[in-house]
C-alpha cells in the first residue's frame, strides 16, 4: 500500500564475491541500508569466503508495479543471478493509520492500531478480569508517548499490573505486524450486572515516509463484561468474601510460653484473587476462654508481578494465655468462592497446641502494650521533650557549622600568615618585625658601649641596619651594602638619604679600626642609623 | 553587675532561640489527650502547638499519629513526611510511613544499578551523616592544605598534595550527595491528597472528564496551579488536574 513501508533482503556467500548494487530509484530509501559483512573459513574447502547480508527498508511512492531488476554475482569465474522482484503498490486508503481497528475483521487493516484482549466476558462479581492494551504497528519507528484518556470503568475496582513483555512480531493478515503491550490492568468488579470497561486512548509517534514524526491519537476498545452476583446456594456463614484460588494457613511463634507472656498468633491467606476487602475468619472461637487475644497488626496486599494478581491477606494477633497448662487453637476455617469450579470452597488451617507455664501474674505494662496494639498497626507517640526544635534537624539550618567553617578557614588563613611571616618575606607583620630587629639589634649596641666593647657596638649597629633593610626590601639576609644601596635607589629614595646611608655603612666600617675623635661621635653614628630608619618608614 | 549583665544576656538568647512555653505545653497536652484516648483533642493540642511556629519532627509525628487513630490516612501520612522532612532518620515516622505506603500499596522504585552505587551514600546516610561527612572531609582538606604550608620535607609535601586531591574530590562527591538529598527533601514541590476520595480530570475545572481516581494519602507532584486547581503527576506518569483542596503540599 502507498506510504507503507517494506523491506528487502539481499545475501550472498562465496570466495571473492562483491555485494550488488539493487536499482531502487522507484521508491525511498527509509534509511541507510542495514550492512553485515563477515569472513569465514569454509572448512571444507579451507578457503576464506565472504558473506554478506544487506536490507534496504524502503517506502513506495506512487501506486503502480514496479520490478526490481534482477542482481548478479561472480565468484570463481561463475555467474549466480537472482529472480527479478516484482512490487505492487496499492492506491492509499486515506482513513487506514487512523481507522478504527475492528477485531471483526470488517475494516481493513490499519498501519497501527491498539487492540484490546480481555481475558474474560463473563464473571462473578469480585472474579478478576484481565485487560491488556498492545500496539501493533507496521510502522518502520513507531513510539508510544502517553495515554490520552482512561477510558474509566464504573462498577469495577482496578489495578495496574507490570509490563515486562517486550516488543514481539506477529502476522495478521497479510501483514507482519511488531507488538508490544501498552497497558495491562485487573478490573474486579463489584456490583453484578452489565458493565462496560471503557476505551483507554493513546498518544503514539510514528516516523512517516518523510522522515518526520507523526502524533496519532489511537483509540482501543471498550469492553462489555456481564458481572454475574455470587450464588446463594452453598454459601458458607463465614464466607470471607474472597473470590478465586486461595491456600489458608495459621501459625505461632512460639509453643511453650509463660502465662502472661504474648504469643503471636498469624493467619494468612494467599492465593490468584484480590486480597482487598477479604475478612479474615473470627478467630475469637478458636481460642480457648482463658486466653486474652488482641488484633495487632493487619498486612494486605496485591502483588501484580508477573502478569497476574496474587493477593495476600495476613493478620497478627497477640494470645495471652492466663491459666497454666496445654490449650489447643483450634482448626480455623476460611471459605472463598471458586470461579473456575462455580462453587464455594473451604479451607482449614492446622491445630496448633500451646503449652503454658506459671509465670509472673499480669502486670499493666502487658495489659497497656496490648490495648496500644489493639487494632492499631502504627507505632506509639513521642514522648515527653525538654523543647521543641524551630527549623528541624539538618545541622546547616543552625549557625555552628558556618561558625565551625569560619573559624577552621581563619584558622587556615592565620597558619598561612604566620608561616609567611616567619620566612620574613612579605606580609602585613614584616614592616614590624624589620624595625623590631633593628631595635634590637641597636639596644645590644648600646648594650655593648656601656660594657665597652666597641667593636660589637659597631657590629650591632650595622646588623640593625642591613636587617632592617634585607626585610624590608625582601632581599636575602647575606645581601650587601651594594646591592641594598642600589636597589633603594630605583625605589626612588632621595639621594641625600642615600648618601647618608653610604656615609654611615663607611663610617661603621673605618670606626671599628680608628679612634674616635670625640665621646660624641660613636654616639652620633647610632643616631644617624635610627634617622635613617624613620625616613625608610616613610618611603618604602 | 556582671552577673546581671550574663542574666539578661541569657534571657535575651532563650528568647530568642527558644519557642514559647506554650508550644511545649500543647505538646504536652497533646500527649495527655493521645494517651488517654482522645484523639481530636490530641490533634488540636498538636495543631496549637504548630500554630507557635514550632517545626518539631516529633510535633509533626504525634499529628500523624493523631491523624491516624482519626482515619484520616491523608493528614496522618503528610504530617509523616513533615516529621520526615524536618528529621530524615525519625524512625518511628519512618515505620509508620511505610505501613502506610503498605496499605495504599505503594513499592518503591527500583534505581537503575550504576544509579545505586553512585548514589550509595544517598540510598544508605541521613541528610545530617552526609553534612557531617562533607564538614568532616573539608575539615581534612584544610588541614592538609595547611600542613603543606608548615612541613618544609619535599616528600611530605608532595604526599599532602595527593592527599589533599583525594580529599577534595571526597569533599565534592558527599557535598553533592547531601545537596542533591536535600533539594530533593525541600525543594520537590510534592503533595498529599487528603480528601478521600476524588479524581483526576483532564483540564483544569468541573466541566473536564474524570480521568483516573485518587485516594487519600497518595504522593503527587504538583506541576502547575491554575486558579483554584493544580495540574499533578504520579510517579507511574499519569497526569491530571484536581482541586487545590484535595491536596496539601507537603
Amino acid at each position: 500500500m502507498l506510504d507503507e513501508p517494506f523491506t528487502i533482503f539481499l545475501a550472498a556467500q562465496g570466495v571473492n564475491i562483491r555485494a550488488p548494487e539493487p536499482d531502487l530509484s522507484a521508491f525511498t530509501l527509509l534509511s541507510p541500508p542495514t550492512t553485515r559483512a563477515t569472513l569465514e573459513l569454509n572448512r571444507d574447502t579451507g578457503r576464506y569466503e565472504r558473506r554478506f547480508a544487506y536490507s534496504y527498508q524502503l517506502l513506495p511512492r506512487a501506486p503502480g508495479l514496479f520490478v526490481i531488476d534482477a542482481l548478479s554475482i561472480e565468484s570463481e569465474g561463475k555467474t549466480y543471478t537472482t529472480d527479478p522482484i516484482t512490487v505492487r503498490v496499492r492506491e492509499k486508503d486515506p482513513d487506514a493509520a487512523l481507522s478504527f481497528y475492528d477485531p471483526k475483521g470488517t475494516q481493513p487493516l490499519p498501519i497501527v492500531f491498539v487492540e484490546t484482549v480481555v481475558s474474560k466476558r463473563t464473571v462473578y462479581v469480585g472474579e478478576p478480569v484481565y485487560v491488556e492494551d498492545a500496539v501493533w504497528t507496521r510502522y518502520p519507528r513507531t513510539a508510544p508517548q502517553s495515554k490520552a484518556k482512561d477510558g474509566g470503568a464504573e462498577g469495577f475496582w482496578s489495578e495496574e499490573i507490570r509490563i515486562t513483555a517486550n516488543a514481539v512480531t506477529k502476522e495478521r493478515g497479510d501483514f507482519v505486524y511488531e507488538t508490544w503491550p501498552i497497558l495491562r490492568r485487573v478490573y474486579f468488579p463489584l456490583t453484578a450486572g452489565q458493565k462496560t470497561i471503557g476505551a483507554n486512548e493513546y498518544i503514539v509517534d510514528v516516523m512517516n515516509r518523510l522522515e518526520e514524526v507523526e502524533r496519532l491519537r489511537l483509540s482501543a476498545q471498550a469492553a462489555k463484561i456481564t458481572v454475574r452476583a455470587l450464588p446463594d446456594e452453598g454459601r458458607p456463614a463465614e464466607f470471607s468474601g474472597a473470590v478465586g484460588a486461595f491456600s489458608f494457613s495459621a501459625r505461632v511463634n512460639i509453643t511453650t510460653v509463660e502465662t502472661y507472656s504474648p504469643i503471636t498468633l498469624t493467619l494468612e491467606a494467599k492465593g490468584d484473587g484480590n486480597a482487598k476487602g477479604m475478612q479474615m475468619p473470627d478467630v475469637r472461637a478458636a481460642i480457648p476462654k482463658h486466653a486474652d487475644i488482641y488484633e495487632s497488626k493487619t498486612f494486605e496486599r496485591n502483588d501484580c508481578s508477573g502478569g497476574r494478581i496474587r493477593g495476600t491477606k495476613r493478620v497478627e494477633y497477640l494470645v495471652i494465655p492466663k491459666r497454666k497448662g496445654a490449650f489447643v487453637i483450634a482448626p480455623i476455617t476460611f471459605s472463598y468462592f471458586s470461579p473456575s469450579e462455580n462453587a464455594y470452597r473451604a479451607t482449614e488451617s492446622a491445630q496448633i497446641v500451646i503449652t503454658a507455664l506459671q509465670g509472673e501474674e499480669p502486670s499493666e505494662t502487658l495489659t497497656a502494650r496490648a490495648d496500644s496494639l489493639n487494632a492499631l498497626s502504627i507505632r506509639h507517640i513521642a514522648g515527653d521533650t525538654k523543647r521543641l526544635s524551630k527549623r528541624g534537624s539538618f545541622i546547616f539550618f543552625y549557625s555552628f557549622p558556618y561558625v565551625y567553617l569560619f573559624l577552621l578557614l581563619i584558622t587556615l588563613g592565620a597558619v598561612i600568615v604566620v608561616k609567611r611571616e616567619s620566612l620574613g618575606t612579605k606580609g602585613f607583620f614584616a614592616k614590624g618585625r624589620a624595625k623590631n630587629e633593628a631595635k634590637a639589634a641597636f639596644e645590644r649596641a648600646r648594650a655593648n658601649r656601656a660594657n665597652g666593647e666597641n667593636d660589637g657596638y659597631y657590629s650591632e649597629i650595622e646588623k640593625g641596619l642591613s636587617r632592617y633593610l634585607t626585610l624590608r626590601l625582601h632581599l636575602p639576609r647575606s645581601a650587601s651594602k651594594e646591592t641594598i644601596c642600589s636597589l633603594l635607589s630605583v625605589k626612588e629614595i632621595p639621594k641625600r638619604t642615600l648618601k647618608k646611608l653610604e656615609d654611615v655603612f663607611e663610617a661603621l666600617e673605618y670606626a671599628r679600626y680608628t679612634p674616635a675623635k670625640n665621646e660624641r661621635a660613636p654616639l652620633a653614628l647610632i643616631k644617624k642609623a635610627e634617622e635613617l630608619i624613620t625616613a625608610f618608614e616613610e618611603r618604602l | 553587675m556582671k552577673r546581671t549583665a550574663y542574666t539578661v544576656a541569657i534571657a535575651l538568647a532563650c528568647a530568642l532561640f527558644a519557642l514559647p512555653a506554650s508550644a511545649i505545653d500543647y505538646y504536652r497536652e497533646g500527649n495527655d489527650a493521645y494517651m488517654a484516648g482522645n484523639f481530636d483533642l490530641a490533634r488540636e493540642r498538636y495543631e496549637r502547638a504548630l500554630a507557635e511556629n514550632a517545626r518539631d519532627a516529633n510535633l509533626y509525628y504525634n499529628l500523624g499519629n493523631a491523624y491516624y487513630r482519626l482515619k484520616d490516612i491523608g493528614r496522618a501520612r503528610l504530617n509523616y513526611e513533615r516529621a520526615l522532612r524536618a528529621n530524615d532518620m525519625h524512625g518511628d515516622a519512618r515505620a509508620n510511613m511505610a505501613h502506610i505506603r503498605e496499605t495504599l500499596g505503594e513499592r518503591d522504585e527500583e534505581a537503575h544499578p550504576l544509579l545505586s552505587v553512585f548514589f550509595a551514600p544517598y540510598y544508605s546516610f541521613s541528610l545530617n551523616v552526609l553534612a557531617i561527612a562533607a564538614l568532616g572531609l573539608f575539615s581534612a582538606l584544610v588541614f592538609a592544605f595547611g600542613a603543606f604550608f608548615v612541613i618544609p620535607n619535599e616528600y611530605v609535601r608532595k604526599a599532602l598534595v595527593w592527599t589533599a586531591a583525594a580529599l577534595g574530590a571526597l569533599t565534592l562527591y558527599f557535598g553533592a550527595q547531601m545537596v542533591v538529598k536535600y533539594r530533593i527533601m525541600y525543594y520537590n514541590n510534592e503533595a498529599i491528597v487528603i480528601a478521600t476520595e476524588t479524581s483526576a480530570h483532564s483540564g483544569a475545572g468541573e466541566q473536564y472528564e474524570p480521568v483516573f481516581p485518587l485516594t487519600a494519602g497518595m504522593k503527587v507532584q504538583i506541576v502547575e496551579t491554575e486558579n483554584a486547581w493544580i495540574r499533578i503527576a504520579l510517579s507511574s506518569g499519569l497526569s491530571g488536574w484536581m482541586r487545590a483542596g484535595d491536596l496539601e503540599r507537603i
